[in-house]
C-alpha cells in the first residue's frame, strides 16, 4: 500500500482525478445533450414562424439517389421528398391523413406506405389502400442542378 | 501515522493537478461547490452528512439484483420528467387529446424522443418492480422486521400499475378507449356495489369525457403525490433497518 501511495505522488495526474474529470465528461456530454433537446422541446414549430408557409426548403440532390426518398421538415411538419426519376422529385405531407403516422416510401411498390394501419398512397398523395380518408397534402417542388426546393414552383 | 493521515499529508506537500490548473475554482464557481462547501457547510455542516451517506460501505453479500429497486426509482424519475414535460403540450379533452398526442410526436422538436422515453420507461418500470418483488421474495428480505416495507411495497406495486392504467387512456385513441371500457368493467363483477364502483371510476355509465378528465388528474396529479408519499416511507424504513442480509 505505502508503495503504491509513493509510485502515484509521482504522476503528474492521479488516478482518482483521471477518473473524476472523466466522470464529469460523461454526465456534462449526456446533461448538455439532454439539455439541448429539453431547449428545442420547449419551442414548438409554430413558435418560432416554420408553420408560416413562405419559406422554402432546400435538399441537395445527392442526397437523393433516383428511387430514393428524405424525409424533411417543410412548413413545420415531416414531409417526404421522393425523386422518382432523374428530373422528376415529388414532395408530400408525410403524415398520414388517417390518425397521423409519419408514412414510408416503399421503392420496390413505389407506393408510400403507412407502417400503422396499412393505408397507402401514390406518388401524388392519392389513397390506393386501407383507411386513409382523405388524400396527402402534395407540394410544389423545383429541381435546379444540385438541388430540389420545395414549395417553389 | 495510519494510511488516512498519510494520504492527507501527501496531498498538503504537493498540489494536485486540479489545484494548479484553477479547473477546481473554475468548477467551484459554476456549480456553486463553492458555496455549498464554504459559507453553506459552515451553517449545515453539508460535507459531513453528504460523506457519510456517499461513502456508506456496501456489506459484501450485496450483487447486481440489489440494483432492481434503485431501477425502479430511476425509471420513475424519468417518468417524473418526461411527464412533466408531455404536460407543456397535452390537451386533456376528447376532442383535442388525441390532435395534442400527435402534434408532440409529429411536429414538436424531440416530442417523439419524449413521449417514447415516457411510454418505454413507463414499461420497464413495471418489468423492473416486478423483478424487484422477486429480488425481495427470493432473498426473503420480507421477514420482519421488514414485513412493513414489503406492505408499502405492494400498495407502490398498485400505484405503479395505477400510473399505467391511467396514463394508457390520455392518448383517447381506439386502443386506450376500449382498454379503459374492459378495464373499469372488471370492478362491477364485485358483489352488491360492483355496478357503482364502475360508474364511480367512469365518472357516468361509459367511458367519456368525465373519465378522460378523471383519469388525467389521478395520473398527474393524485398518484405522483401518493407514491411519494410511499416511496419515502419505504426508503426511510430501508435506511433505517439496513439491507437484509445474505442468503
Ligand atoms: C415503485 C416501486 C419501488 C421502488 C422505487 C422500490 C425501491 C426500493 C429500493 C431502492 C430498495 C433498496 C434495496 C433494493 O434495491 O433491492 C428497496 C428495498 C425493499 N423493497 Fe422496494 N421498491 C419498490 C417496490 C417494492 C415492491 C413491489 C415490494 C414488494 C412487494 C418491495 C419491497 C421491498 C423490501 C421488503 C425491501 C427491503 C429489502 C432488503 O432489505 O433487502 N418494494 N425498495
Ligand atoms: C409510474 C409512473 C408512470 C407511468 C407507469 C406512466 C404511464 C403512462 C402511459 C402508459 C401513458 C400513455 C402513453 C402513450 O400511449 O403515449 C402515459 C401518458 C402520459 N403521462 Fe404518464 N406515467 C407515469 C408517470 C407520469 C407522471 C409523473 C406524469 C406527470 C406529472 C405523467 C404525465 C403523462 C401525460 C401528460 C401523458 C399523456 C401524453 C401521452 O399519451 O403521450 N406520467 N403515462
Ligand atoms: S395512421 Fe396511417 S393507416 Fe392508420
Amino acid at each position: 500500500m505505502t508503495m503504491e501511495l509513493n509510485s502515484e505522488k509521482d504522476q503528474p495526474i492521479r488516478r482518482r482525478s483521471f477518473l473524476n474529470y472523466f466522470l464529469g465528461l460523461s454526465i456534462g456530454t449526456f446533461g448538455g445533450s439532454a439539455a439541448y433537446a429539453f431547449a428545442k422541446y420547449l419551442f414548438p414549430p409554430a413558435a418560432i414562424g416554420a408553420e408560416s408557409g413562405s419559406e422554402t426548403v432546400r435538399v441537395m440532390l445527392a442526397e437523393l439517389p433516383i428511387g430514393g426518398s428524405k424525409i424533411v421538415r417543410y412548413k413545420g411538419e415531416p414531409t417526404v421528398v421522393i425523386r422518382v426519376s432523374e428530373k422528376q422529385v415529388h414532395a408530400l405531407s408525410a403524415v398520414c391523413t388517417h390518425l397521423g403516422c409519419i408514412v414510408k416510401w416503399d421503392g420496390s411498390k413505389r407506393l408510400l406506405v403507412c407502417p400503422c394501419h396499412a393505408a397507402t398512397f401514390d406518388v401524388n398523395g392519392n389513397v390506393t389502400a386501407g383507411p386513409a380518408p382523405k388524400p396527402l397534402a402534395s407540394y410544389h417542388t423545383k429541381i435546379t442542378p444540385d438541388e430540389v426546393i420545395i414549395g417553389e414552383a | 501515522m495510519n494510511e488516512h493521515e498519510k494520504g492527507k499529508a501527501l496531498k498538503e506537500q504537493q498540489p494536485s493537478f486540479e489545484q494548479r490548473s484553477g479547473l477546481r475554482e473554475l468548477f467551484e464557481l459554476f456549480s456553486l461547490t463553492g458555496f455549498v462547501y464554504g459559507p453553506l457547510d459552515e451553517r449545515l455542516n453539508i460535507k459531513e452528512a453528504l460523506e457519510k451517506n456517499l461513502k456508506k460501505a456496501v456489506p459484501h453479500h450485496v450483487n447486481w439484483l440489489f440494483c432492481f429497486g434503485g431501477l425502479s426509482l430511476f425509471l420513475f424519475t424519468v417518468q417524473a420528467v418526461t411527464g412533466i414535460m408531455l404536460l407543456m403540450y397535452y390537451r386533456p379533452t376528447i376532442a383535442e387529446a388525441y390532435k395534442s398526442v400527435v402534434y408532440v410526436t409529429n411536429n414538436v422538436p424531440f416530442g417523439w424522443l419524449v413521449r417514447g422515453l415516457h411510454h418505454w420507461a413507463a414499461n420497464l418500470m413495471i418489468v423492473m418492480v416486478f423483478l424487484h418483488m422477486a429480488r425481495v421474495f427470493f432473498y426473503g428480505a420480507y421477514k420482519p422486521p421488514r414485513d412493513f416495507n414489503w406492505v408499502t411495497g405492494v400498495i407502490l406495486l398498485m400505484l405503479t400499475l395505477g400510473f399505467g392504467f391511467t396514463g394508457y387512456l390520455l392518448p383517447w385513441n381506439q386502443i386506450s378507449y376500449w382498454a379503459t371500457t374492459v378495464g373499469t368493467e372488471a370492478p362491477g363483477a364485485v358483489p352488491v356495489v360492483g355496478g357503482l364502483l364502475t360508474t364511480l371510476i367512469r365518472g357516468g355509465a361509459e367511458v367519456s369525457q368525465t373519465t378522460l378528465t378523471r383519469f388525467f388528474a389521478v395520473h398527474v396529479v393524485i398518484l405522483p403525490l401518493v407514491i411519494s408519499f410511499f416511496l419515502m416511507g419505504h426508503f426511510f424504513m430501508i435506511r433505517k433497518q439496513g439491507i437484509s442480509g445474505p442468503l
